[in-house]
């Protein structure tokens, strides 16, 4: 698995329980897991996503977005 | 350089735009600290001194830098404040900033709409001003909990406001389940103005175990004008109080107050009690001032408040009528002056609204303190100016182990993490001040309770979250006690113009009732289940309704030190004493000459004044006054205590009242001062404080405490009618739980004062407390304080005006007119009631049976002359005799005073033999009692005229 692959997962893991569309957003998910981009890539990928979607979902992929970018800043610090 | 240039350009750019180009003292002082470190701080500085910009440009300053970095997304900064109004306030203030930098800020509080809640939710703003109440509710919401990963930095706002109540706390746990949330330290800030006890409420902030960097700027700078006045009735004074049906002392500071306004741009009248912001809202109106004002208090409707406020801001109105609801660092504007009418009672609360005037940068704050008539009341205003001059605060009373807060605050842990092992709940709780020394059995009967309610269950190791932990946790989010509430309705244009307390409208209303309320009366037109309906009527002598919760308790401090004044203006000569009153505690001259007046006599009387190291105790005949200068809640559990002792005893109940300064004892039979002696050198401060508990279980003040800490633990439902709920039969069922041990430190934690108790029998033990008794003749002037003022606490407050009433009233009385027949017919004459002896009785017989009746009434004395011939008297004729008799029986024993009833409004001799009872001849009591007579004459005298 890769390293982007696995931050869109983990970063899944950790919104699920903030999120109102869980279903969606696994959907999603799965969809950009499935091609294992860079996190750049992956963030511009849900950006175009969101533009088609519900204002709640919408939110929920924004905060997938925040979490996606915690998990990479922390990756370079450490 | 100053502490601006290390701000970004873009905030010095927006600050130099408003012409804001140089910091406050505090503003120089934490922005270079607050950029440098994410230490805890405690901002410390005089109201309107620029603490809230001192806090938020760094922190604004940080964001902004962090936007440029990254897109922001999520709350970054809380700031929290305890009021919706001050939240609004700070709103406006920094509005403009974040827009400038193009950060958003938002207010959430129980006001918000449902829509801007959602969208909250969908676009989090970076800055959200909330309340601590509010924080506890969005802790555990879905997706605002994940914003508020993202906080860096919480301010909490008038930090002593919370510290004082279980909302600080309840706040104290909530920033530590934050703090968790976030998965790292947060930096937290407090401000205040007046904190006496800046290292205990920097712990609050904090926790015990972690460092607050106090930073005090401004006080040697502030410049503030305090002024105890005392205006006395001039004769057009005089004339006003007659149109106004008002006192003439009364008349003399409304006038004074319409002068100081029709002087000022802008004036705050701050009165100590809702009730009597709208008395004196009504008596200004009935002056018919040449300016417009408004009255402000809790109890009005928000829509009503910010009207007021914008008004005065706006220069429509010149002035405005408030209680502490203005209080708080509401920038109301361009006020130039504040007036407080009556003793604050508090240093604390003095300088918070003096700070009011010349609320801003380099502004003066300029207050004047009207003190009414009474020895008490100058000297403590006085006093109080002298600590605010020198900023002597008090301190802010931090509950501790408050077992309602942490069973909320448990089930609130509980939603953050489904379950948490006993270990991890304790260490949890224990870094939260109030909750340092909380032990595993303690804890352990907490968690016990909440799993026998079901709040909670228990699984093997583990503390788990149950069907009730939700619905327990966000309906009890406040834990301000829960009074129900009614709103008033004005029909006229069906809109709410204010809410009134469940009791007072079941006790006190009816349809037809008068009240007044936003300084205007109203009349009711009929009362539903959760409204009254009302409307506008012309009448103006009517009641201020009256709400509950209203006592400002007078501080140990203050208290002693007004007796220090006392003994000092005793024992100084009148040419130290008038420049040291004047320079050391600012009172005029009129109030000068009343104090010294008084104190003179009372020491006349009394030998000995009563100060910190000397108790004096007053034998009076009727009662014993403890002159004891130790504050409303020393006083309170002395007078408990004592009282208890005594009754236990002799076997005979003693009747306990109490001001800050003395204690009253009355019984049915004689207390023997001596007595008291035996109490203070038989009793241990332990004792005293057993003698305390066991004897406030059966108080009224504890069963209201009690249901109020049963609803908040879930014991009695939140929404149940007081009086459908078995209050002393669920103390005895929980009296060995933590509801009842809460609700017991609860009720002496803010209503006494428990360890000067103490330490106050501990010092007459060894010595340190002189005990002298005095015996008079008739209650000393310091005696009659108490004496006529027992009322002082109650709800209505404004005893002082109420005793003014009843003076007024016993003008009346005694003035009236009455013809006066001896039973045996020597003497017939008019006479006025102020004339007489106390004992009335013919000057020619010298007989006591005399009979009266109304001047204009002569056909009495052909009554009698028939009687004594034997003639046989008509059915009218037989009805004015036995009534003319009654009144004869009533002044042989009562003499004078029977005539002063008799002279009532609708008091015939039968009504009055039912005021003038043996026990009842205490001249105050027995106006009250005329006065109430007289009210039921006027509602039912439809039936009898």
């Amino acid at each position: 698995m890769t390293d982007s692959h696995s931050i869109i997962r983990v970063a899944f893991q950790r919104v699920a329980p903030h999120a109102s569309n869980i279903q969606r957003l696994r959907e999603i998910t799965e969809v950009i897991a499935g091609n294992s981009e860079a996190p750049e890539e992956i963030v511009a990928r849900l950006r175009s996503i969101m533009v088609h979607e519900d204002i709640t979902v919408r939110t929920d992929i924004r905060i997938l977005i925040n979490e996606i970018r915690h998990i990479v800043a922390g990756n370079k610090s450490t | 350089m100053n502490a601006f240039d290390i701000l970004d350009g873009e905030i010095i750019r927006f600050l130099s735009r408003d012409g804001i180009l140089f910091p406050t003292p505090i503003q120089e002082r934490a922005i270079p600290q607050l950029l440098k470190t994410e230490d805890n701080f405690l901002l410390l500085a005089p109201t309107g001194s620029g603490k809230t910009e001192a806090a938020v440009l760094p922190l604004l300053n940080r964001l902004y830098e962090m936007q440029a970095e990254s897109e922001l997304f999520g709350f970054y900064v809380l700031y929290v404040t305890p009021l919706r109004a001050l939240n609004r306030d700070v709103f406006k203030r920094i509005q403009g900033l974040c827009e400038h930098l193009g950060l958003s800020v938002q207010v959430r509080h129980g006001d918000t709409t449902q829509y801007q809640r959602r969208k909250q939710a969908i676009l989090p703003p970076n800055l959200l001003i909330t309340t601590p109440e509010t924080l506890q509710a969005i802790l555990p919401g879905k997706r605002l909990r994940y914003h508020l990963k993202s906080v860096f930095a919480v301010v909490v706002d008038e930090i002593h406001e919370l510290a004082d109540s279980k909302r600080g706390t309840q706040l104290s746990l909530g920033l530590d389940r934050l703090e968790r949330l976030v998965g790292k330290r947060i930096q937290r800030i407090g401000l205040s103005a007046t904190v006496g006890n800046p290292d205990d409420v920097g712990s609050l902030l904090s926790g015990p175990d972690r460092p607050v960097r106090k930073i005090w700027a401004g006080y040697d700078a502030r410049q503030m004008q305090l002024d105890v006045v005392m205006p006395q009735p001039t004769d057009d004074d005089i004339v006003m109080a007659r149109r106004l049906h008002y006192p003439p002392h009364s008349t003399a500071r409304l006038r004074y107050i319409v002068d100081q306004i029709s002087n000022h741009n802008s004036t705050i009248v701050f009165t100590n009690t809702r009730s009597f912001a709208e008395v004196l809202g009504s008596k200004m109106r009935g002056l018919d001032p040449s300016f417009d004002f408004d009255v402000h208090h809790g109890s009005l409707s928000k829509d009503v408040r910010l009207a007021a406020e914008d008004r005065l801001k706006e220069g429509k109105s010149k002035a405005i009528v408030a209680t502490s609801s203005l209080e708080l660092g509401i920038d109301i504007g361009q006020a130039d002056l504040v007036i407080q009418y009556s003793s604050p009672r508090e240093v604390r609360r003095a300088l918070q609204r003096s700070g009011r005037a010349g609320h801003g940068v380099g502004r003066k704050a300029k207050g004047l303190f009207i003190a009414t008539a009474n020895l008490d009341d100058i000297t403590e205003s006085a006093v109080i100016v002298r600590r605010a001059l020198s900023n002597k605060v008090e301190a802010a009373a931090i509950p501790e182990r408050s077992w309602d807060v942490l069973c909320h605050q448990i089930a609130g842990m509980l939603l953050d993490e489904d379950r948490l092992s006993f270990d991890e709940i304790h260490s949890r709780i224990r870094v939260a001040y109030p909750f340092r020394n909380v032990t595993r059995e303690e804890l352990e009967r907490v968690l016990d309770f909440m799993i026998d309610r079901k709040l909670v269950k228990k699984e093997k190791d583990s503390i788990e979250r149950w069907g009730k932990t939700r619905i327990f946790y966000y309906e009890r989010l406040s834990t301000i006690p829960d009074v129900q509430q009614v709103s008033a309705i004005d029909i006229t244009s069906r809109t709410g113009i204010g809410v009134l307390d469940e009791d007072y409208v079941s006790e006190n209303i009816e349809a037809g009732s008068l009240f007044v309320i936003r300084g205007r009366p109203y009349r009711v037109v009929s009362i539903e289940e959760d409204e009254v309906l009302c409307a506008p009527a012309g009448e103006s002598d009517s009641d201020a309704p009256r709400w509950i919760g209203e006592m400002i308790p007078v501080p140990f401090e203050v208290a002693t030190e007004v007796a220090e004044v006392w003994k000092r203006t005793g024992q100084m000569e009148k040419n130290r004493v008038v420049p040291w009153l004047t320079q050391q505690y600012r009172l005029s001259k009129e109030a000068q000459e009343h104090v010294i007046e008084a104190v003179a006599g009372s020491r006349q009387c009394l030998g000995k004044l009563s100060s910190k190291n000397r108790i004096v105790i007053e034998d009076f005949g009727n009662g014993l006054v403890l002159h004891a200068p130790y504050g409303t809640k020393t006083n309170e559990a002395l007078g408990i205590v004592i009282a208890a002792l005594l009754t236990t005893r002799r076997g005979v109940d003693v009747a306990v009242e109490r001001d800050p300064y003395r204690i009253l004892f009355s019984s049915s039979e004689r207390i023997d001062p001596q007595h008291v002696l035996d109490v203070f050198s038989e009793y241990s401060p332990p004792q005293v404080s057993a003698v305390l508990r066991l004897a406030m279980k059966n108080t009224q003040t504890f069963s209201s405490r009690f249901v109020h800490v049963a609803r908040r633990m879930d014991v009695i439902r939140r929404d149940a009618k007081l009086r459908e709920v078995p209050v002393r039969l669920l103390i005895t069922i929980y009296e060995d739980t933590p509801v009842f041990e809460e609700a017991m430190r609860e009720v002496i934690a803010d209503k006494m004062d428990e360890q000067h108790t103490m330490e106050v029998f501990d010092r007459v033990s060894k010595g340190e407390i002189e005990l002298h008794i005095a015996t008079t003749e008739r209650p000393s002037p310091l005696a009659r304080l108490i004496l006529e003022e027992r009322t002082r606490f109650e709800v209505m407050g404004e005893i002082t005006e109420e005793d003014e009433v009843l003076r007024m009233m016993e003008e009346r009385l005694l003035s009236t007119k009455f013809r006066l027949l001896c039973v045996n017919r020597h003497w017939n004459s008019v006479r006025t009631i102020s004339t007489l002896e106390e004992e009335v009785s013919c000057p020619i017989c010298e007989s006591k049976m005399i009979l009266a009746m109304h001047p204009s009434q002569k056909n009495v004395e052909k009554i009698l002359a028939k009687v004594s011939k034997g003639e046989k008297l008509s059915q009218t004729e037989r009805k004015e005799y036995r009534r003319a008799m009654l009144t004869a029986s009533l002044i042989s024993e009562y003499g004078k005073t029977a005539l002063i009833v008799l002279a009532g409004r609708g008091i015939g001799p039968d009504t009055a033999s039912r005021v003038l009872r043996p026990g009842r001849l205490a001249r105050r009591d027995l106006l009250q009692e005329i006065a109430k007579a007289e009210k039921m004459y006027a509602r039912t005298r439809q039936f009898w005229d």
